[in-house]
This record gives structure tokens, sequence and C-alpha cells, in this order.
């Protein structure tokens, strides 16, 4: 009985693990998700926020969101190179409209998060290869 | 977010420079989509920092724009009486926005008052400061700052300064740093009102309160010229010269440059026409005759204290005025901000002046006394000043603001007097040549520290102060005094003086406040000031040879002031009311010690409990009461305690007390301020009282036999000496009203105010008590025009009446009355032709028969402007036209009363060429710009 329940054990991990690999390996990227995970962080992390900036910031990233489903759609996806150019404009058009509703400290000081939170993903991604 | 509609274009984004300038363009349509909404306020908010405003309002056909606005997120408001508000937020973006057209409808309830409409909304209430935006008020394009405000709401501008919520406004800063220290006039007369964004006024805290947040009640009315973002990147300034055949001329200008953080200017004029536009330092109080005839009675002043009570405003007469000065502001590095200047004036004044007094004699018939004087002063000052702040981090602050002054000036003063009685019969007649050089410097400075721990709300901040000053006077007096009695002979005086001053201050305030629960701070403060002061008079009689020492009027005296106040203090805060109170206990010795002619002391000690209270109610988000309530004590000066006599008017001699106390006053002081974003109007009432208990007054006695004054010096009967002494009763309230309202359907801006003065004067007049009171009546009512640069008008009629009562004059009638009406008027017309006037009407009545007057004084100019910006202008102006100026004082004092006419200048013609500079690069990082008010 023992035996059977140590093999149920060990076959549940192994497949547990395989799934949890696969996934990751095989999830579909999500503009929505990476696009409110950024929003959020910029919500919660930024001081002095007034409502109307507010307001807008959430107007950017549901119009930023867009564009990137958008862009994906439309762009060719056998061309790398013609989709990294249009993502790119697309990041670069919300960076400059962050820069127009946030003060210069403000988007400074989220200019920093996003470095250090690259930082440390990066880091992981290193410890995880490791 | 239904109610906002977006034009965020992030798709049609194009690449921009941050530094360039955007104009946006957009259209107000009725609900039919077609029909152009006329004279619609719009307002356009920076979302990013909301400070930053701008207003307009619709052409004929509903279309608006915004010209050199920073490319960003804004939120645009528009209203109009009778149709719904709106509000959208858009993205600007450079070089130009072009937005589809708002539709806006109508109310569906129709308003009675609907002809009142197009109004701006320029007035906002911002917990203590009111903000009123300069695009409200239309002023020509040649106007100054001062001629701006001039136009707002609860402020008024007349020969003694500005007021401003019925305050003397005592500091003007420029995006919120200091501009020439604190002299008004010069940021109020050479900033041009086209780069004026705003124009905030609130009450100044104390560097430490400041800092802690903790309002210690010692405020300073402050004007904040808050620059428009595209006007602080460049250079701008005027120059001007004039002259005419009969040797008069007017030269002088102003240059700023600004760039980033960094911001000079230089500001200069020499004239012989009376112009002045800086305010000068008298640290002798010697600068005018006048001040030095004029004993050493109290007063309420006090107020401010430091140096800056030696300001004074234009001096009495005509003027030859040479003055220049340099303004320096930038940022050393993230950490080091510093502001100094330095001011150089030298004047030359010829006052003449005829003296009408009556002296209260009780017991006997008052006593009238007539004066011809002319003196000439010539006055020069140097005056430098930093202010040094070094953000050590974000919790640690250094400041450091030294100031030094430096004065030398010479007097001449000729009078002849004559006293005599009800009936007309002369008692005395004098002739009085009176010849004085003095200089003296003073230097001050403070150096404080303040740390921010951790813990919100928990500060501390210490402070140091040290004060020097010195004085020296050489006088020469020559005198013939005629008595018309038998027994009294002729006397002559001919006698020369020195006298030496020279004072010095440490003083030292700790400050720590600490939260103890959420809204509610504790603070503990701790002052101490050590103050000393010697003078020395010595004076020696000129008709003996060699000149002998005259004892009489010699005296060397001293005299130490010491104070220790500790205090204790609580700051609550709720959503609507904020509330401080705290209460101080202060003990101080004062020791005056006369070392010559004999040696003498007098030691006394002080023991004071001064409370101090403050609240502010916020009604809604634009009404606002703030009730205030102060007390503080006031050290007598040396003059007041030193008893050494002083005969330059043989006549009316002065001598000081050495016995005075310090006096106590209580103030309160209560305002009520609301605006209607909607009408644009804006209201305030001020009520104040202030008493003082052992009030510095004088003492006058009129002696009817020769009498000894200290043993020694000898007045001839008919004679007068006063002497300060305490007296409590001192009253001063004041109730104030203003309305202001923009009358959109004559492009008008109403201004009314109405107020009632009483003042009471506790006086002593041979012994016998005299209070003197004073109630004043005055009612104004202001238009001034909102139409455009091209016709630019102010219309203003003023009338104060005065009752005086005296206790020993109860039957005499002393009512008069003051009226005066004044246009001002601005028009731009064919080819760049200006046509300036400037009419004011004066009416006094009620006076002495000789001074019972009315006259019209009238300035008219016409003038070109050409070159290709219409930078330059060339312009005919004469001066009194009507050749009718004239300048009439009254002064009504607890022992006599005085009226005053003093010459004035006259008619002249003259023609003079100005150059204008403006050169604006863009915009510069407003957060390196703007500090805003009661921040440092």
């Amino acid at each position: 009985m023992k035996r059977f329940i140590y093999t149920i054990m060990l076959i549940t991990a192994i497949a547990t693990s395989c799934y949890s690999q696969g996934g990751a390996a095989g999830r579909q990227f999500d503009p929505e998700r990476v696009v409110n995970a950024e929003k959020r962080l910029l919500m919660d992390s930024i001081s002095g926020l007034n409502e109307d900036q507010k307001l807008v910031i959430e107007v950017i990233y549901q119009d930023y969101a867009a564009a990137l489903i958008k862009g994906r759609e439309t762009a060719d996806p056998n061309d790398r190179e013609q989709m990294r150019d249009t993502m790119l404009k697309i990041r670069n058009e919300k960076s400059d409209a962050l820069k127009d509703i946030l003060t210069e400290d403000q988007y400074k000081s989220f200019e920093e998060l996003l470095a250090r939170r690259r930082d440390r993903m990066r880091q992981r991604r290193q410890g995880q290869n490791e | 977010m239904n109610k906002y509609i977006f034009y965020l274009g992030i798709a049609l984004s194009i690449n921009v420079n941050a530094q360039d300038l955007a104009q946006l363009k957009g259209k107000l349509l009725e609900d039919d989509g077609k029909t152009g909404l006329v004279g619609a306020n719009v307002q356009l908010i920076l979302v990013k920092d909301t400070t930053v405003q701008k207003l307009t309002s619709t052409m004929a056909d509903g279309s608006f724009e915004f010209k050199g606005i920073i490319p960003s997120f804004y939120k645009i408001k528009y209203s109009s009486l009778g149709y719904t508000d709106g509000q959208k937020l858009v993205r600007v973006k450079a070089p130009e926005t072009i937005l589809e057209p708002f539709i806006i409808a109508e109310e569906a309830e129709i308003l009675s008052e609907i002809e009142v409409k197009g109004k701006s909304l320029s007035v906002e209430n911002k917990g203590d400061t009111t903000a009123i935006l300069a695009s409200g008020f239309k002023v020509n394009q040649d106007a100054n700052a001062e001629d701006l405000i001039a136009k707002m709401p609860g402020i008024i501008v007349n020969g003694s300064g500005v007021q401003a919520q019925g305050e003397q406004v005592q500091k003007v800063l420029v995006d919120g740093r200091e501009f020439f220290a604190n002299d008004p006039n010069i940021a109020l007369k050479n900033i041009p009102a086209e780069i004026v964004e705003k124009i905030e006024v609130f009450d100044q805290q104390s560097e430490q309160a400041q800092f802690s947040g903790f309002d210690d009640g010692n405020t300073t009315k402050t004007i904040n010229i808050v620059t428009k973002l595209e006007n602080r990147n460049g250079q701008f300034g005027r120059l001007y010269a004039g002259a005419n055949l009969d040797n008069q001329y007017s030269t002088g200008g102003n240059i700023n440059h600004f760039e980033d953080a960094l911001r000079l200017s230089l500001v200069g004029m020499s004239n012989n026409i009376n112009k002045q536009n800086f305010t000068s330092d008298d640290l002798l109080g010697v600068a005018s005759a006048s001040s030095r005839r004029g004993g050493r009675g109290g007063g309420p002043g006090g107020m401010g204290g430091g140096s800056e009570s030696f300001l004074t405003n234009q001096a009495n007469g005509i003027s030859e005025t040479h003055a220049y000065g340099l303004n320096y502001s930038d940022e050393w590095g993230e950490k080091v901000r510093i502001t100094g200047s330095y001011f150089f004036n030298l004047k030359d004044n010829i006052n003449n002046q005829l003296v009408n007094r009556e002296n209260f004699v009780p017991e006997l018939s008052n006593q009238f006394y007539n004066e011809i004087s002319e003196s000439i002063n010539t006055n020069q000052n140097h005056r430098a000043n930093m202010r040094l702040i070094y953000s050590i981090n974000s919790n640690n602050t250094l400041m450091f603001m030294p100031n030094i002054s430096w004065q030398k000036t010479q007097l001449n003063d000729l009078l002849l007097g004559s006293t005599s009685t009800l009936e007309g019969a002369t008692l005395n007649n004098i002739a009085n040549d009176y010849n004085s050089i003095a200089n003296g410097y003073s230097l001050s400075g403070n150096l404080i520290y303040m740390h921010r721990f951790e813990q919100r709300g928990r500060t501390i901040s210490l402070r140091l102060g040290a004060n020097s000053n010195e004085g020296y006077t050489d006088d020469y007096l020559d005198n013939l005094t005629i008595y018309s009695s038998q027994t009294a002979p002729n006397d002559t005086i001919l006698q020369f003086g020195d006298s030496y001053t020279n004072g010095s201050s440490y003083s030292a305030n700790l400050n720590y406040t600490e939260p103890i629960a959420d809204r509610v701070q504790l603070q503990f403060d701790y002052r101490a000031e050590v103050s000393d002061d010697d003078a020395d008079r010595k004076t020696f009689d000129d008709t003996e040879i060699p000149a002998a020492l005259d004892t009489a009027l010699t005296n060397v005296f001293d005299s130490r002031y010491i104070t220790n106040a500790p205090s204790l203090g609580l700051f609550a805060r709720g959503d609507k009311m904020f509330l401080r109170a705290a209460v101080m206990y202060q003990w101080a010795t004062l020791d005056s010690r006369q070392q010559f002619p004999q040696e003498a002391g007098v030691n006394r000690n002080f023991n004071q409990v001064l409370p101090m209270a403050m609240m502010r109610y916020r009604f809604s988000r634009d009404a606002n009461l703030r009730v205030f309530y102060r007390s503080f004590t006031q050290k007598p000066t040396i003059n007041q305690l030193q008893n050494v006599v002083d005969n330059s008017n043989p006549l009316y001699i002065s001598i000081g007390n050495p016995a005075l106390d310090q006096s106590t006053s209580h103030m309160v002081n209560a305002r009520y301020s609301r605006v209607n974003a909607k009408q644009a109007s804006s209201f305030f009432v001020l009520a104040s009282l202030t008493s003082i208990n052992a009030y510095v007054t004088n003492s006058s006695l009129v002696v009817n036999q020769d009498s000894l004054i200290n043993g020694e010096y000898l007045l001839r009967a008919g004679g007068q000496i006063s002497t300060p002494v305490n007296l409590s009763g001192f009253l001063n309230t004041r109730l104030l009203f203003n309305y202001g309202v923009p009358l959109s359907f004559i492009k008008t801006n109403l201004n009314i105010n109405a107020g009632a003065t009483y003042i009471k004067i506790p006086g002593l007049v041979n012994n016998i008590s005299n209070i003197s009171r004073n109630i004043a009546y005055n009612g104004s009512i202001g238009l001034s025009s909102n139409i455009s640069e091209k016709i630019d008008y102010t219309l203003l009629y003023d009338i104060t009446y005065n009752d005086v009562i005296n206790d020993l004059e109860s039957n005499l009638s002393e009512d008069y009355t003051y009226q005066s009406l004044g246009l001002k008027l601005n028009w731009s017309f064919w080819n760049d032709f200006i046509f300036r006037s400037q009419l004011s009407y004066q009416q006094y009545n009620g006076f002495s028969e000789n001074f019972n007057e009315e006259f019209t004084l009238w300035n008219m100019s016409l003038a070109k402007k050409f070159l290709k910006e219409k930078q330059a202008e060339i312009e005919f102006r004469v001066y009194d036209l009507l050749n009718q100026n004239t300048a009439i004082a009254r002064v009504n004092k607890e022992s006599y009363i005085e009226e005053t006419r003093t010459n004035v200048l006259q008619q002249y013609f003259m023609l003079s060429f100005t150059y204008t500079i403006s050169n604006f690069k863009g915009v510069v990082d407003r957060s390196n710009q703007d500090r805003g008010p009661g921040r440092w």
C-alpha cells in the first residue's frame, strides 16, 4: 500500500512539474495583463497624482493595450523586425503621453521604478538559469 | 469618466521638443451646433500642475484660443450664465491643436439676472491664499504689475503704498522668490503686467513656522507675482529718457534676464521730477525735517519690527533722485538656492512747508502756532541683502539671511514760527537754522537650521539672530526767539552737538513640534533675546570761546533689555477647520543707566502671559473665515528712554523718560472671504481690534511761566515740553468691506469698498488726561475696464469723513471730509498712437480757512509707437495741465491738531523716448521656478 501511495505522489509531482514548465513555455502573451501590471505599478507607487491625472492615465493605458493588440493583429507574424518596430513605436507613444501627464519628478520616479523592476526580473531570470 | 471627452490622440502622436510652445484653438457652439456662444469664460488648467492656469473668453463666433502653452494634457472648463458648465480633458501638441467644437446647452432654469454674463473665473481661495488670475483684468500693453493689481478686487494702491485685504503689503515676491528684498515698490513698478499669470495674496509666516507648519501668528502681508511660464526664459525690460528746456529730466529703466533658475535684474532711475519707484531707508530717522521735529511721541507701530520698520515711502516736497539696484537669484546645483540684491539711492529733497497747529491748553485758551519752513536734505543709502538656502537633504535645511544698510544724510532746516493766543496776541516769534550731518549703518543676520524627523509632523528648528547698528550725528543750531512778554528777554542759541547711538542684539529661537494624534500637533518654543543700546549726546554752547559743554543738554545713557519666553502650543486640523493656540510666558528685564550728567539707574522686571489663537473655518471651497488673536510686547526705544533735552525747536522741546515700561498689545483680527466662481465675484469683510496697555504716548506741558527743565534747562513762558509716558486705553478698531464683480455688459470690473475706523489715543496735556477719538468713515467705488489692451481706464471715487473728538476740546467741531475723483485712461488708437490721461480732482472740507481747498491735477500725454515690434515709443507729456497741484495733510494728535501744506511739483512739459525689450525663448521647467506662496 505504502509503495502505491509513494508511486502516486511521485507521478503527481512529475506531472505537476511538467505541466507548470510546459505552461510557462507555452503561455500566450497577454497585452492587457502586462499593461495592467504596469498601470498598477504607476498608480500605486507614484505619489501626488490628482484625480484628472489618474483619469488620463487610465485612458492612456486603455489606448496602449488596444494599440498593442491591434499592432499584433495587423503586423506580419513572420516579419519579426516589422513587429518589433511597431511595438516600439506604440511603446514610445505611450511614454510620450505619460511624459505629458506626469510632472518631471513623477515621470523620473516612474522610470526608476520600471528600471528596478527590470533589474529584479533580470536577476530572477539569471537565478533560474543558474 | 463620461463627463469628459478625451482628445488624447496617442495614435497621432508626433515627436515634439518639450521646449516648443503650442497653440490651442477651439469653439463653443450653442446646442443648435451652429451658433457661436460669445463672451463665455474658458479656463485652461494644466492637469499635472493645476497652479498653471489661463483664462480667456470666446469671440463673436464662439471661438477661443490659447497661445504660448506647453504641450501637455489640459482641462478646459467653460461657463456662461444661463448655460450648463462643461469641462473636457484635452491633449495639446505643438505647434497647433484644433479641437472639435464643444456644444454648450442652455440651462433649464433661466436665471433672472441673465444680463450679467460673460464673467471671468478670476478669483480663487486656497486656504489662506487668495489667487487672482491676471487674464481676468485687461490692461494696456505698457502697464506694470502695480497697474494690474490696482484693478483687482480687495487691493488698493495709493500714495502710501499697497493695501491688500485691508492690510499694508510689506513684501512682494516674484515666483515665490524675493525681489530686491522686502521693498514692495521695486517689484510692482518694474515687472510688466504682460508677463504676470496671477497674483497671490497671503500672510507669509516666518521661516520656522513655514517649515514646522505651526503658524506662530507673526506674519507679513505678502503678494506673490506668478509669471507666465513662457516668460521665464529670456530678457525683458524697458529703458526711457526724457527732458525739457527747463532742465527737468527723467531717465531710467530695468533690464531682466531670466534663464532657467537664474534671474538677474538691473533697475535704475535718475530724475528731478519727484519720481521714485522704491522705498527709502531711514535708519537714522532724519531723512525728513518733519520726522525730526516730530518729537518722541509714541505710536501704535512696532507691528513688524526688525530693520524693515526703517522703510518709509516717498518724502514730501520735490526730490531729485538717482537710484540703482541689482537683484540676483539662482540655484547652485540641486541643493543651494540663493537670492541677493544690492540697492543704492541718492536723493536731494527740498521741502517747503506751511504749518498751522492748534495746541490744547487746558483751563486756558488754546494756543496757535504757525510756521514757514524750508528744509534741504541730501540722503544716500546703500543696502544689500542675501538669502541662502542649503537643502542638505530632504530632512535637513540650513538658511542664512544677512542684511546690511548704510545711510548718510545732510540736512539744512530753516524755519520761522510764531505762537499766538486765540485773540490773536503774539506770544513769541522764532527763527531757527538747524544743520546736521548724520551717518549710520545697520547690520543683521539670521541663521536657521531645520530638521524634519522620520515621524511625520516631528520637526526641530533653531534660529540664531544678531543685529548691530551705529549712528553718528553732528548738528549745529542757530536760533533767535523773541518773546512778547516784557519780562522775558530775547534768547539766542548758538550750539553744536555730537550724538552717537549704538545698538546690538542677539536672539535665539528653538522650536520643536511633535505629532500627538492624527492631525494634532504640539509645539514647544523658546525665545531669548539680549538687546543693548547706548546713546551719547554732547551739546556745546558756541556763544562762549572756547565752546563749553552744556550739561543741561548733554547726556550719556545706556539700556539693556533681556527677554526669555517659553511657549507651548497646539495645532489641530479637521476637514473644515484649522485651530492653533499657544501660550507664551515672557519675563523681561529693562535696565536703564544714565552715566552723565549724574549717575542714575532704573531696573524693572516684567512678567507677562501672552496667548495667541488662530482659527480658520472653511464653509465651502470658496468661502472661509479666519479669526486671529495675538498678544505681544514692545520695548521703549532708546530715544524715548534717554532723558536728554532736545531743543532743536526751542519752543517745542522734548525729553525722554527712563521710567518707561514696555507696552503690551492685544490684536484680534477676523476676515471672512468668499468668491463666487460662476459670477467671478469676490467679497471679504475684515474686522480688527488692537488694544495697547501701557501705550507710549506724549505728556505735553505748556508752561505759563519760565520753568527749569531737568533742573537746568530754562523753558520760557508759552513754550511746550513733551515727554513720553505710558498710558493705557489705546484702541484701534476697524471694519472694512470689499466687493468686486465684473460687469461684462460694459466689460468693466466693479470694486466697492466701505469701511469705518475708530481710534482712541490717550494723552496728557498739562497733567490732565486728554483722550483723542477719531472716527472715520470711508467709501470708495472703482470701475476698471476689462475691454482690451487698446482701451484701458480706471475710474475711482473715494470719500473719507473724519470726526475728531478731544476730551479737552469737546465743544470744538473737528470734523472734516476728503473726497477725490480720479480717472486714468490709456487709449491706443489710429496707427499706434496712444493717448494717456490721468485726472484727479481732490476736495478738502472742514479744514481751517487757508486749508479748505479743491483742485484738479491733470496729466496727459500723446505717444507714438514705432519700429517692427512697436518696441520704441516717443511721448510728449504735460504734467499738471491746469497748474493747480497742491499738497495738504492733517494730523490729529493727543495734544494738538496740525494742518500742513507742502510744496509740490508744478506744471511741466516733457518729451521722452522709451524702448521696450522683450525677448523670450520658451518654456523652462516649472518645478525649478515656482516655489509658491508660504514656502521657503
